[in-house]
Formats: C-alpha cells, structure tokens, sequence
C-alpha cells in the first residue's frame, strides 16, 4: 500500500506511460505542420514550383539537373523546379503512393513503379504527348532545328517515350545509354608495356593474359576481366558477329532480322546447327572471355565487380555509360588512368576471325531517362515547358555533360568522357539466337554459364540443349504457341485501344487523331490474328499445330 | 361513400394533386438529362480506359435518360463497349455487350452508333475475347459487309471492307489459297472504286503482306509496297523493314537493282535508326549506286581511347 507522500510525488511528478502518448502527439503534430508548410509552399497561390523526381542518384546526375533547373529559372524568373531524387530501392513504392494520393511530382521518371511502366496505368496517371511533340521546341530557336517538330530533334525521334500498346508518346528521353570495355591504363602498361586499348579480340586477350602473369610476378591476385553484368550484355555484340551471315539463310520475312522463331525454324531444318563452326567459334570466344573472369563470376553483382577495378584488382571491366563518373573520380583517388574503348572482335588475320562478318552497329538504341508529365499536375504547361528546356540542344547539352552521360539531342556535344560512348551506327544487326523460349533459355542459361565458367564441358551444354529445344512441352514448340498465343493476346489488347478511340470519336466527333487510328488499325491487321503462326507452323513444321499444341491452353479458331 | 367536391376545398386539392404530377414530370424530365458533371465524369472513364468506372457512371445515367434520347443512345452504346473490354472478361460480360450493341442497333437504325455497334459484332466474332471463346471469321465477315452494306458512304464502310477481307486472308488456306486470294481481290477491288479511301495506304500495305505471304508473289507485293510509298507509310518511322524488303525483293528475287536502290536510300535517309542504314550502304556500294549522305555517319567513330578524368 503505498503512503500519502509517495501518492503525492506521484501526482506531482510525470507519469512515465504518457511519454509515449506525448511522443505521438508530438510526432503527430510536426508531421501536420511540415506536411501544411509543404504543400503551402507548392501550392501557395504566389509560388510557381515544379517537382521533378527521378532515381539518378549517381555521382554529378544531380549537380546537373541543379545546373540546368538554375538555368531555366533565370529565364523564368517566377518559377521554381525543385528537384526530388529518390532512391531507386524505394523510388517504386514512393511513386505509387503519390501518384494514387495525388500528390505526385509534375515531372516523373518513368520506371521502376508498374503505376509508371504498365499500359493500363499509364494512361491514367500521366499525361499523352502526342499532342505537344510534334510542336517546335521554342529553346531550340537559336539553332538550325527552331523549324523541326520536337519530337525530330532528339536522336531517337523520341521513340524511347513511345509505348506502343498505347500508340502513344508518354516519356520525354532525357539520354543515351550504351556499354563499353573500361581499362586500367597503368596496370596495362605495368603488364604489357603499353596502355594502348585492344583493337581487336585476339589483342585484348593477349593482354589479358599479361595481366594475369603481371599479378602472378607481383603477388597481387589481379583479375583480367572483372564482369559487370554477367555474359548476357557481352555475348550480343559476338553474336552479331558469328552469326549475322545466317540472315540470307534464316530470314524468311526478308524484314532484316533473325526472329528467334526464324532461328528455330532454320534450326530444325539443319540451316543452323550447334556444330556449325561459326555457333562453335561464337560458344568458343565467349567462353575465352569467361577464361579472363573470376571463378564463379556469376554470382559477382555490379558493386563487387566495380571494386575490384577501381581498386586496382582488375584490368577491365565491362559497363555502361551511367558508371563513368563513378568510375573516374574513384580511379583517380587511387591514382590511375581509365581507358575505355569498344569490345574488340576478331581480326580477320586471328583465330576464327575468317568466319566474322563484323561488328554489331548500335543504330537502333532507344534513349533512356524518360520522363513523364503526371496529369494531375496543376502546372502541366510549365512542367512541359521545362522538359522542352531539358531537351533542347543547350539544356540536354547541360545536363549530360555535366553528368557525363550521352546526349539524346541532336548536336548536343558530349563531353569528352562521353566520346567513347556516342553510339556506332557502323556495322550489322542480324544474329541469331537459338534459345528460343524462357524454358529453353532457362537449360542453355544455366548450362552455358557453367560451360563458361569452366565448371563443365561443351558437351554438357551441348546434350541438354539438344534435350531441351525438341522437347514437346518444353522446347522450341512450346515457344511457337507461346508466341501465337501472346500474339493472339496482342491483337486483342489492341482492340480496346482501336474501341476507346471510336467511341470518343462518336462522343466528341472529330477529336479523333486521324494518323494514330491508321497505325493502329494497320497494326492490328496485319498481325493477323496471329493466323500466319499456324501457317508457319504446317508449312515449315510440315506438322499440324492444333496436335503439336494439344498439351497447351490454346484456343484454336 | 367518398364525395368529391369539385369547389372550395376541393379545388385546393386538385391543385396540389396537380403540382405534385407537374412536380413528378419535373423530376422525370430532370432525370432524363443527367447533369454535365455526371456525363463528363462518364466519359472522362473511356479517356481513361477504366471500364469499371464506365459501367459504374454510364449505368445510372441510361437510366435516368429517356429511352430513345441521344444521351441513352451514348449510355448504352458505351455500356456496351465497357462490357466488351471490361477485365477479367468472360462469356457473360462478352453476351452483355452484344445484347447492349443490339439494343443500339435497333434503337438508332442508320445512326453513327448503330454503325459502330454493328462493326464491334462483328469484332466480338473475329477476336477471342477470353480462354474459351471461339472465333468465327465467317460470322464476323457476315457483319462487316453489313456495314458497308448499310453505310455504304460512310467512312467506316472502308474500315469493314478491310476487316472483312482480313477474315479471308486470315485463313491461310494452303495449297490454293483460294480465300487469301478473295480477301486480296476485295481490297484491291476497293481500292480502284474508292480513291479517296482514308485507309488505302493501310489497305495497299496489308495487301502486299498477303502477296508476299502466304502466296509468295514478290512482283505484287512489290507492286503493292510502291503504292504504299507513294502514298505515305501510316506507321511512319516504323517502315524501316518494309523498305529492306522491298529492297530484298528488287534486288534478290526480281532484278530490279533501280527499285532496290531506292529502298536502301531511304533506309539511310529516312529510318536510320532501324539498323539496317549500314547494310543498305553496303548494298549501294555493291550495286554501284550513290549513297546519299547522312548525319548518321559522318561523325567519327566513336574513339577507342583515351579520357582522362
């Protein structure tokens, strides 16, 4: 029982469990009163801000844009562009809530989130460009595209903005991106007596070899080739080599590519086989470069492969334009010189290099950080109006040198790091890849991955991939009706667009765009109810589909 | 036994009985126009592609909306389109929306919407609208030619007739092809009785897809492919690999290196971006053709060295 004294010292002093009570009301009140504060300062009547939120947080993307919003505002005095970086691990879920809540930033990159990525939300939660692309770009007024529709003065013809489930534009590509061999210069002069880059592949692994024997002769385990990104952005590059020559043979559309269905289809008629030398040169150089790697390089992510060359461990590494910043500053701290160059092919004078036809061109890139106008946006003009700025020759030329990151507007000059990676329009484009399917890719994957890793022969591949391509429910036929049925499902997806526009057009005759109709409709049509898969099938197949299909949940006509 | 009295008080009923019909009628006519806001809400939905929204404000509005009224018109046709694409779909929303199309058919014979309704049966025949729904391309030409039938100067009249032959093409129908080539000689009849058709260049391109596959008719094809040049590409920027097929059959199947030329001209003028641009300078050089300048390629090579931090 406790005394009168004691009941008085408790009512005089504090009563411990109200501290968490307090501590919420606390928390409660100031997130009331910076949540007003914020919204008084975006939305206050005299104040013109525009949000911008990307997910580049890597190293001068943010001094960049901070240049060029700095920049425009002096042109627009009135305006304010706050800039909201948001880390890529929650720039997904962070988006979404704004986007539902409403509160989304005017100007969002688009990626990550599905609200931002998937046709269905799109339409809903950004705004179509169709509208304001094809007007000249007024920041371009100084140079020779003030007469040229916006939309033509990016390298790309904005085509990196286009979703085409939705015929429509709905990202604005503020770069380029594009993937190159990085070098330590010092430690290839140290191994070879020059740091000159490799010019072809029969050089680069020469050197590599050096390198090697260099870390052995100084007690330093130096890896050759710390990779990146795995084989899969590598072997594209040989694939186009070694294989572009089948499209003659494989091509049957006669549309300049080899569809991986054009490639099982010539592969089942022996036009293309694992054992043709030049499948077996392409198998054979890859897995020369896997020789240069680490072992077990699969399970080596992007930040341990970058460690290990801006440490000085590494003689090369394979990566995109988006690490050069990251790359030099680093570098530089530790003391050396980065090169940076091309990945080598074959030499006609090397090994194999007679069966090479030349080098994969990287024409058809699409541009990359797109960004989006959220159609909620109070200031929707004014956010257009600084997306035009971003791209204009001046602005994109701002924002991506001072990023080092490649320019997506015409005759923007890229900064001197930037060189290496304008992209080549030099070279082929065909290639043909035999892993048709995700359940074929799944065996040749983790086959060829241990084929080049040294942990298994050619023969093993070899045995599984044979196993799989012919495999009735698993195998190349599987992925023809895959392909049919997506195709199918395509079509149909199409048609809800195709009934939106007519029955807007109906409602508000006239509003209706007469040339997105046209495209859309022709190509629906001429997808042909993906009919010309069945005929496919009988005449090359010399089977009948429905049979060879049976096992699946197709629907047949 | 209840006496009317038809003075006095009596009057002063009738009056009030009066108003509250006049009130009724008020209410009624006031329901039959659904409020700007309402309407707009409803049709801000199909800007929106959310088919949910579209029944869920279109419902109250048909109605509310005297039927007959180009407002109940609009609703059931739109009704009819949300249950069409509505998802998930099934048999049920599929039947809801022919029946709703129907209704629209027979309430405006000869109007803009029945003309649509008609063309969307036709849709629900050609296209498989969920898991186990099964296709009739026979039906579906049934209601396409209906509708150039019916509005036989409207320009939907064009769109049918193009998917009407498509159902023919779409047969595929080895070894005689004999519908592929009906679907080819409906849209080529077409087209020289209908100059000013709005989808020629869709018809003319669609047209030299079917000569080139199944029938293997390159000299058509390319007959086809050059009107459509003339005419203008409708997927404008995309026209890239119909020009290096062109390009392949002027060249490989029909020894026409002039026309072949052409087509890698514009492959580097006009798509090169479709990674071809290289090729088809390749290609010129062999055939001892110009090759015209681009800015593609007269920058250098992108430099194989050296940056300095």
């Amino acid at each position: 029982m406790s005394s009168p004294k004691d009941s008085n010292e408790e009512k005089k002093g504090f009563n411990s469990q109200y501290i968490g009570l307090f501590l919420l009301v606390a928390a409660f009140v100031v997130s009331l009163v910076v949540a007003t504060i914020n919204t008084y300062r975006v939305d206050a009547p005299n104040r013109n801000v525009i949000r911008i939120a990307h997910w580049q947080l890597e190293r001068g993307y943010r001094e960049a844009m901070q240049a060029v919003i700095e920049e425009y505002q002096k042109l627009h005095p009135g305006v304010e562009i706050e800039q909201m970086p948001v880390t890529e691990r929650v720039y997904a879920q962070w988006l979404n809530t704004h986007l539902i809540s409403g509160t989304a930033p005017d100007l969002c990159e688009l990626g990550m989130s599905n609200l931002a990525t998937k046709d269905e939300y799109t339409v809903k939660y950004f705004l179509p460009l169709s509208g304001v692309i094809t007007q000249v770009n007024p920041y371009n007024a100084d140079n020779e595209m003030r007469d040229t529709p916006w939309k033509e003065t990016l390298i790309d013809g904005m085509r990196g903005g286009f979703r085409e489930g939705l015929q429509e534009y709905y990202g604005v590509p503020t770069t380029m991106l594009s993937m190159r061999l990085f070098y330590n210069k010092d430690l290839l002069k140290a191994a070879t007596g020059s740091d000159a880059a490799p010019q072809t592949f029969g050089e680069w692994m020469s050197q590599c070899e050096a390198l090697r024997a260099y870390g052995k002769k100084i007690g330093k385990k130096v890896v050759p080739f710390a990779s990146s990104y795995k084989m899969n952005t590598i072997q594209p590059t040989l694939d186009v080599a070694f294989t572009s020559s089948y499209e003659t043979e494989l091509d049957i559309d006669l549309n300049g590519e080899i569809s991986q269905l054009e490639a099982y289809i010539g592969f089942r008629q022996g036009k293309v086989t694992l054992n043709d030398p030049s499948i077996q040169a392409l198998y054979t150089s890859v897995k020369k470069i896997g020789d240069q790697m680490q072992r077990g390089f699969s399970a080596m992510d992007r930040q341990e492969a970058q460690y290990k060359f801006v440490n000085g461990l590494a003689g090369f590494t394979y990566t995109g334009s988006w690490d050069v910043s990251g790359i030099f500053s680093q570098a530089q701290a530790k003391g050396f010189e980065v090169g940076i160059c091309q990945l080598p092919i074959p030499a006609a004078s090397e090994p194999n290099g007679n069966l090479v036809r030349g080098r994969a061109n990287e024409a058809s890139s699409n541009g990359a950080g797109n960004y989006g106008v959220y159609k909620k946006s109070k200031k929707i003009d004014q956010a257009i109006d600084f997306l035009m700025f971003l791209t204009s020759r001046r602005g994109n030329e701002q924002l991506n040198k001072k990023a080092e990151w490649p320019p997506v507007t015409i005759g923007a000059e890229a900064s001197e790091l930037m060189k290496p990676f304008q992209l080549d329009p030099r070279g082929y484009y065909a290639r043909v890849s035999l892993n048709y399917g995700s359940r074929v890719l799944l065996v040749a994957d983790s086959n060829l991955i241990n084929y080049y890793q040294g942990d298994a022969p050619f023969s093993d591949f070899e045995q599984a991939f044979q196993e799989v391509i012919v495999d009735p429910n698993r195998g190349g036929d599987w992925a023809w009706w895959y392909e049919y049925d997506q195709r199918r499902r395509d079509t149909r997806n199409k048609e809800r667009l195709l009934a939106q526009d007519n029955t807007l057009e109906l409602i508000h005759p006239g509003t209706r765009d007469p040339e997105r109709n046209r495209r859309a409709i022709l190509q629906q049509v001429t997808r042909n109810n993906a009919m010309d898969y069945l005929w496919l099938f009988r005449t090359y197949r010399q089977g009948d589909p429905t049979q060879a299909w049976s096992q699946f949940q197709p629907v047949f006509p | 036994m209840e006496h009317f009295d038809f003075g006095g008080t009596g009057r002063v009923k009738h009056s009030i009985f009066g108003l509250c019909i006049a009130v009724l009628l008020i209410g009624d006519v006031a329901r039959a126009q659904p409020s700007d806001v309402e309407l707009e809400a409803a049709r801000q939905s199909i800007v929106d592609i959310d088919w949910k929204q579209t029944i869920k404000l279109y419902t109250p509005i048909r109605e509310a909306a005297a039927a007959g009224s180009d407002i109940y018109t609009e609703a059931t046709f739109c009704l009819a389109v949300a249950n069409h694409h509505v998802q998930p779909p099934d048999g049920g929303t599929i039947a809801n929306a022919k029946s709703l199309y129907q209704k629209v058919i027979e309430q405006s014979p000869g109007g803009k919407w029945a003309a649509r309704a008609m063309m969307n049966l036709g849709r629900i025949d050609e296209l498989r609208d969920y898991p186990d729904d099964v296709v009739n391309f026979d039906s579906a030409r049934e209601q396409y030619l209906k509708v150039v039938q019916t509005f036989p100067n409207d320009p939907i009249a064009g769109e049918a007739t193009l998917r009407a032959a498509a159902t023919l093409i779409m047969a595929f129908d080895e070894p005689d092809y004999t519908k592929v080539k009906q679907g080819i000689a409906m849209l080529e009849q077409w087209l020289a009785s209908h100059p000013d058709e709005a989808l020629k260049s869709v018809m003319w391109q669609y047209t030299g897809d079917a000569y080139f596959r199944p029938l293997a008719d390159y000299k058509n094809a390319l007959r086809c492919y050059e009107e459509v040049d003339r005419l203008g590409w409708s997927d404008k920027g995309n026209q890239g690999p119909w020009y290096w097929r062109s390009a392949q059959i002027a060249e490989r199947y029909l020894d026409q290196p002039d026309i072949a030329a052409k087509y890698y001209r514009k492959i580097i003028v006009e798509t090169p971006n479709s990674g071809k641009a290289y090729e088809s300078i390749l290609a010129l050089k062999r055939l001892g053709k110009p090759v015209p300048s681009s800015p593609m390629f007269e920058s250098p090579v992108p430099t194989t060295q050296r940056s300095n931090p």
